[in-house]
């Protein structure tokens, strides 16, 4: 291959790449919106005072910014680059992961809001090339587990192993595995079909 | 994110001069770009579900009727493959029958495990995620709906056993929100691909269009 041919297929990939991203943020952004309904849910339902309210849904307010941030961006056709939109899906299951780690009532495996990963990390992987939604995968599913194991002590008391509550988080890993390779797989049928059609 | 790029998101015009593409011919063309999707989520859910069944079976019944319905996925699922791998023609009701049974199958599963908040629940993800990235909107949407219809009229038994209450209360709310949100997240990059797609197709052929005329065109006018 000539040094002309290698610039212009880095040149298709670069563009091609950039408009992943251009079209596939609104993706991210209502996987967002989601995670901050059922953080709103948990929120109010949980909340007995009025300071328990404001200590829980200041990061949602927060998150709520971020987003219309970068979904009105989206809508204006000024999209966020790859850079943002991976700082904001980091900063998605930062904030999954805290409340899993902080709750007060329910900590770790008995906290229901990991389901809030699954669609984080469906839209990622849809977004971006495979190699970052497998480190993206990676560190959600690190998280969790590291979290989990830490927090709910009757997986690992001392020498013993619960069978039982380390099925659960085994099932939890393994499906947030799967939706992130699942979602990784078709961004590549895409993108093969894209390529394709345009011979 | 250059000019082009940016014109190109724009949705496609149907009346762009002598450019027609079928649109009734892409369903039939995005199924069988979804399915290979689907038929590995399936197998996802065999061999997790496998493996779990078989790891801390509590109920030897219950761990019995598993394997069963996991043994029956996995029969259905490899002959959907070969299909796939053969290049066949497949009928439409067997990828949307295949995928009613496999919310059944889930389904199935929970029932038999009557707990709240079940492990199981986990597994609707990846076949939501799989059949909204393969059906159109309206399907994926009846398939939701019959998801979470089930879902919740199976966990009605199990919460209210556990007493329910405000940690329970949230657990059925954000279980559905997000059963809701992975198959919306899923369609939506579906629709959002397919309109791509087809402007990036029409961005082609106006190109080739253009060229032809142009090398058609009569050259110079001196003579």
């Amino acid at each position: 291959m000539t040094a002309e041919a290698t610039t212009v297929n880095r040149d298709f990939l670069q563009r091609e790449a950039a408009e992943d991203i251009y079209y596939g943020q609104a993706v991210i952004n209502w996987a967002r919106w989601f995670m901050i309904a059922a953080g709103v849910a948990l929120v109010m339902i949980v909340a007995e005072t009025p300071s328990e309210l404001t200590v829980g849904i200041a990061p949602i307010v927060g998150l709520m910014m971020v987003n219309f941030y970068l979904h009105g961006r989206r809508l204006a056709d000024k999209p966020a680059n790859r850079n943002l939109v991976t700082i904001s899906s980091l900063l998605d299951i930062a904030l999954i992961t805290s409340v899993i780690a902080l709750a007060q009532e329910t900590k770790g495996l008995d906290n229901q809001f990991y389901v809030a990963y699954f669609p984080s990390i469906a839209a990622f992987s849809f977004v971006m090339s495979r190699r970052s939604s497998i480190i993206y995968t990676g560190i959600a599913m690190i998280a969790y587990a590291v979290t989990t194991l830490t927090t709910t002590t009757q997986i690992m008391n001392g020498s013993d192993v619960d069978l039982g509550t380390l099925e659960s988080l085994a099932t939890r890993l393994i499906v947030m595995a799967a939706v992130g390779g699942l979602a990784s797989f078709f961004w590549r049928v895409q993108r093969d079909r894209r390529r394709a059609e345009l011979g | 994110m250059t000019q082009s790029s940016t014109a190109r998101c724009e949705p496609p015009d149907d009346r762009s001069p002598g450019i027609r593409i079928n649109l009734k011919g892409m369903i039939t063309e995005d199924i069988k770009a979804g399915l290979p999707v689907i038929i590995y989520a399936r197998w996802v859910l065999v061999v997790a579900g496998l493996g779990l069944t078989l790891w801390n079976a509590s109920n030897f019944v219950e761990a019995q009727v598993s394997v069963l319905i996991i043994m029956g996925l996995a029969i259905g699922n490899f002959f959907l493959q070969v299909e796939v791998g053969r290049k066949g023609t497949i009928p439409k009701y067997v990828v949307y029958g295949a995928s009613v049974v496999d919310i059944a199958a889930i389904s199935g599963v929970l029932v038999m495990s009557n707990v709240f908040p079940a492990s199981t629940y986990v597994f609707y993800m990846p076949a939501l995620l799989a059949l909204s990235v393969t059906f159109s909107t309206a399907n994926t949407a009846k398939f939701t709906v019959a998801a979470l219809f089930a879902y919740s009229l199976l966990a009605i038994a199990p919460f209210n056993d556990s007493g329910g209450g405000k940690v329970m209360t949230t657990a059925l709310l954000m279980h559905a929100i997000i059963l809701v949100a992975v198959p919306f997240c899923g369609n939506v990059y579906w629709r959002l691909e397919r309109s791509r797609r087809v402007s990036e197709i029409e961005t082609d052929l106006i190109e080739r269009h253009l060229t032809d005329n142009f090398e058609m065109a009569p050259s110079g006018g001196d003579a």
